[in-house]
């Protein structure tokens, strides 16, 4: 869904959030995925092969795939729908144009193995020793509680 | 044997008392030798995601936070980790080896050619609008609100002159200039336009708004 706010120079803003149930589990801002990816994929040597957790969004996806040394990425995800979904409503968010010039989705990329954590434990099993260079991981979004269907129609009145 | 629950696991990072070493350490062995294990590890916003920082809100995230320095991270063979804020988010960084950690302490400079090296396949100002080496440099020091909570936990640091007396970890020689000492006025030479003017002289390899910064 999408909420629109007001710019420093007055125009609208979107701001996409995308919810599951009564969860939020991601929204679109840009400095958040920046600084969470950026520090750590300059810190490491030789940064290779990345895992990604719980970025429902894919923005933290879509900064990892700006490096061009990055050869693979494994990106867990709940399940299939939520990629589908995404891909089909983030519409720019999700495709990473900027830098993506060939694929339509930052999903189709072809460094990306997406991975739904039904399979989780078996891919873990198997990985420990596959040394992985950096992970991240969203540890906020998908566990947070509370009603959030209730309180959607305020938190847009707000910054209409 | 690596035991693995993921949606366990997410938990484990959110609420202190789901935290099992079994889901940090399986992280922790498929790391290579100098692996980093980054989290977005606490939303300073009340839970319907609008812009307030609460003070209970933040102390809840600090707990979380802390519980996981304590208690996990060292104990499983992490042997840096660092925490950073932006827009109100917390971040904690875990580095298996100690070399990574020197190089969290580069300068801006530095990390501009880092961004620069690692990047420099595109056009470097459309693919990254945040972060720069100024911002990443920023993250060396605690955020103001982060250490508060964290002397108030922990009183006996709070009168150790080597940690929450010292200064929010500024270097006590070079002068930090604020931002009030900055304004805004239209020059008075002729065709100069307006200019940003100080207050007092500004000394050589002194910082600007350093404090207000973090």
């Amino acid at each position: 869904m999408s909420c629109p706010s007001t710019g420093i120079d007055g125009s609208k803003i979107f701001k996409q959030k995308v919810m599951s149930w009564d969860k939020m589990m991601s929204d679109s801002r840009n400095e958040y995925y920046e600084a969470i990816v950026h520090p750590a994929l300059l810190l490491h040597d030789n940064p290779r092969r990345i895992v990604i957790m719980n970025d429902i969004s894919g923005g933290i996806l879509c900064e990892v795939l700006k490096y061009s040394m990055v050869k693979e990425v494994i990106f867990m995800i709940p399940n299939a729908e939520i990629v589908s979904l995404v891909g089909e409503y983030s519409g720019k968010w999700n495709a990473c144009y900027s830098f993506l010039a060939n694929v339509t989705s930052r999903y189709d990329d072809s460094r990306v193995q997406i991975h739904y954590y039904d399979d989780l434990t078996d891919w873990f099993h198997k990985s420990v020793d596959n040394h992985i260079d950096v992970f991240f991981a969203d540890a906020t979004m998908y566990v947070s509680t509370g009603p959030i269907p209730a309180v959607l129609i305020p938190w847009c009145a707000l910054f209409h | 044997m690596v035991c693995f629950v993921p949606l366990k696991f997410l938990a484990s990072f959110r609420h202190p008392n789901l935290v099992d070493d079994r889901h940090f350490s399986s992280v922790y062995h498929i790391l290579g030798a100098c692996g980093i294990l980054t989290l977005h590890a606490a939303n300073l916003e009340t839970k319907i995601g609008l812009p307030v920082l609460t003070w209970n809100a933040f102390e809840q995230s600090n707990q979380m936070m802390w519980s996981i320095f304590d208690q996990h991270l060292f104990s499983i063979g992490f042997t840096n980790v660092v925490e950073y804020m932006e827009s109100r988010k917390q971040f904690l960084m875990a580095m298996k080896c100690s070399p990574t950690r020197s190089k969290w302490l580069r300068n801006e400079a530095e990390w501009n050619v880092k961004i620069h090296q690692r990047l420099a396949h595109s056009n470097l100002s459309s693919l990254i609008s945040f972060i720069d080496g100024a911002s990443l440099m920023q993250y060396q020091f605690p955020a103001h609100t982060v250490e508060e909570s964290w002397c108030q936990k922990y009183p006996f640091f709070g009168s150790n002159i080597s940690s929450c007396g010292a200064g929010h970890g500024f270097d006590p020689d070079i002068t930090d200039i604020p931002p009030s000492a900055f304004f805004v006025q239209h020059s008075t030479l002729v065709n100069g336009g307006r200019g940003v003017f100080t207050t007092q002289p500004i000394a050589k390899n002194s910082t600007i708004a350093l404090g207000a910064c973090v």
